[in-house]
């Protein structure tokens, strides 16, 4: 499998494949981190999607290309929240009619777990979205966070034993 | 096991299913290259995109590349080179000997650049920016962004500014960085190589008249790129002379790559003085130095070895038939071989041999840059073949004195001469 730095030296380029490549990395903890504070599904995925638009626009100006997942989240960040400021205080939750329903048990987990992920420290929500939502190993989180891998692995753990307290609230 | 170790395995396994079923339903591929390709756009919120335009997005970065490798200093000598051609086929409107005799004597010049793309002419220009080149070989090239700012006027997003003999700079506007770009030593195409034009004498040009730019009239003549450098890929150039003052007022280059593009160089002043500010190698102030991302050594002999052998599986056991290789050319070569070439995409770009030619581009993207920057860089696949395993394929020097060898059977060695 390609690095990132390699993909995006070769997005650089143009390369399609590279693109897409990147895409099919990072899209998944983009969304969450829009979703997360959107509470919108469709909403998250446009803010995504854009947000990596003007990513491979702006490539060039990157100065590290190993930033790239970082650089992107940042702005997915940035840009849910400006939309969020936008739209008022309306707090919104996350309907049931608003996901897509090819996977009902998906709807249901997402339904109870995002709130939860909206609660947990910007470090520790990094952390298991990058693991649990996007699939990365803990040596890889390390590389895109540029955090030694204890701090990732404990970063981890925190955070498990943070949402499986939340959990058990909920259940009491 | 207890409740909390209970929870600990549900959360987790939660997460998990979460992350499972995000990979079936989410996908955004699609739509952003999709997007990306309707409208390349530049520097704008993502709240400003439109979706509307016809610009080609894949045009822009491929470009670029080749903006630079092509520009930096080749435009005296794209021109001595026709104009040499147009000697043996001018009629006499233009004293063609006096422009050679001009164009050689030529210290520095200015153009305008402008790429355009083939297919949509009618678009805006991919890129914009501006060249200056100077005896002995010293250029500056900046490119603006694609909009203008609130008073109407172009601003820089960056500008790179390189010497034969010596490092020289690049910085971006937007980034406030800067990082060092190293002398260009090694080997450069015939199109910016003054001193081998006299090998093409015999070539032939084509005659395309008289025209008036800008009021000004001028004659021109064309030539095939292949004929002026056969490493270069498929393409044209064709050069306006000023009848007036008997000096280029425009050259242009049709480059039929894997997406066909033009490259103008235009409103060409020679002669006129150039501060010296305009090759500064120290950045604006405020800027911060770039950290490389150099690959490592082993990396690079990797990439290189990978992409000869895939070349030499597609092209019936040969290595690429050139003496200089640009990363852009030996793609598209590979894709013509492959049978990818002028496909619509499709699901075919998913087939592991599209996919591997990809890959491929790091490792002549990697060959090329140390064609260009390394003085002793060689490659010999004009006269060596997977066969021989005691000839050198490439070799270059290496910082510790030591070469790096790399033989016809992609065998490597470093040898200390």
């Amino acid at each position: 499998m390609q690095t990132t730095t390699e993909l995006v030296e070769l997005a650089k380029t143009g390369d399609c494949d590279a693109i897409g490549a990147l895409v099919d990395r990072y899209e998944r903890a983009a969304v969450v981190i829009a979703w997360t504070i959107l509470g919108d599904f469709h909403l998250a995925q446009d803010v995504a999607q854009d947000c990596f638009v003007v990513a491979f626009r702006q490539l060039s100006q990157l100065r590290s290309s190993e930033a790239f997942g970082g650089w992107l989240m940042t702005s997915v960040r940035r840009k849910a929240i400006k939309l969020k400021a936008r739209a008022g205080d309306e707090t919104v939750d996350f309907p049931l009619s608003e996901l897509p329903d090819r996977d009902s048990d998906w709807v249901f987990v997402l339904e109870e777990i995002l709130p939860m992920l909206r609660e947990l420290p910007e470090q520790e929500f990094q952390v298991i979205n990058f693991r649990y939502l996007n699939g990365f190993s803990v040596k890889e989180i390390a590389i895109e966070t540029g955090r030694p891998i204890g701090t990732v692995t404990k970063q981890l753990s925190r955070a498990v034993r943070r949402l499986r307290t939340m959990v058990n609230e909920v259940e009491l | 096991m207890n409740s909390n170790e209970s929870s600990e395995f549900d959360i987790e396994r939660r997460l998990e299913q979460i992350g499972n079923s995000m990979r079936r339903n989410v996908s955004l591929r699609n739509g952003v290259l999709d997007q990306l390709q309707s409208d390349p756009g530049d520097n704008r919120d993502a709240s400003e995109i439109t979706r509307k335009s016809e610009r080609k997005y894949f045009l822009r970065f491929g470009e670029l590349t080749l903006l630079r490798k092509l520009l930096l200093g080749g435009l005296a000598a794209s021109v001595l080179l026709l104009l040499t051609f147009g000697v043996f086929t001018s009629s006499a409107t233009v004293s063609f000997a006096q422009v050679i005799e001009n164009v050689r004597k030529a210290t520095n010049y200015q153009a305008d650049v402008r790429v355009v793309s083939i297919k949509d002419r009618d678009a805006s220009p991919v890129s914009e920016g501006k060249m200056y080149w100077r005896i002995p070989g010293d250029s500056r090239l900046v490119e603006y962004v694609g909009s203008m700012n609130r008073k109407g006027a172009k601003e820089l997003a960056w500008v790179q500014v390189h010497f034969r003999s010596k490092p020289g700079v690049a910085w971006t506007v937007k980034s406030k960085s800067y990082r060092v770009e190293p002398p260009h030593l090694g080997t450069t195409s015939p199109i910016i190589m003054l001193q081998n034009l006299v090998d093409f004498e015999d070539s032939a040009s084509r005659q395309l008249g008289s025209k008036s730019i800008n009021g000004i009239d001028c004659v021109g003549f064309e030539i095939e790129l292949g004929e002026v450098d056969p490493n270069a890929g498929k393409g044209t150039i064709r050069v306006w002379v000023d009848k007036e003052k008997q000096l280029p007022l425009l050259v242009s280059m049709q480059l039929y790559h894997e997406v066909p593009f033009e490259m103008i160089l235009e409103n060409i002043v020679w002669n006129a003085e150039l501060e010296e500010t305009l090759f500064s190698t120290e950045p604006p102030a405020g800027y911060t130095l770039e950290t490389p991302n150099n690959m490592s050594h082993e990396k690079q002999v990797a990439s290189i070895i990978s992409a000869f052998k895939l070349f030499a599986v597609l092209n019936d056991g040969k290595y690429p038939q050139v003496s200089m290789i640009y990363g852009d050319v030996t793609l598209s070569t590979l894709l013509e071989l492959a049978g990818y070439a002028g496909r619509k995409p499709g699901a075919w770009m998913r087939e592991e041999k599209y996919t591997k030619i990809k890959e491929s581009g790091l490792g002549w993207g990697t060959l090329n840059q140390i064609m260009r920057t390394n003085a002793e860089a060689s490659y010999n696949g004009l006269v060596v073949g997977p066969g021989d395993s005691d000839k050198v394929l490439f070799r270059w020097k290496l910082n510790d004195g030591s070469y790096q060898v790399i033989y016809g059977d992609l065998r490597t060695e470093k040898k200390v001469k």
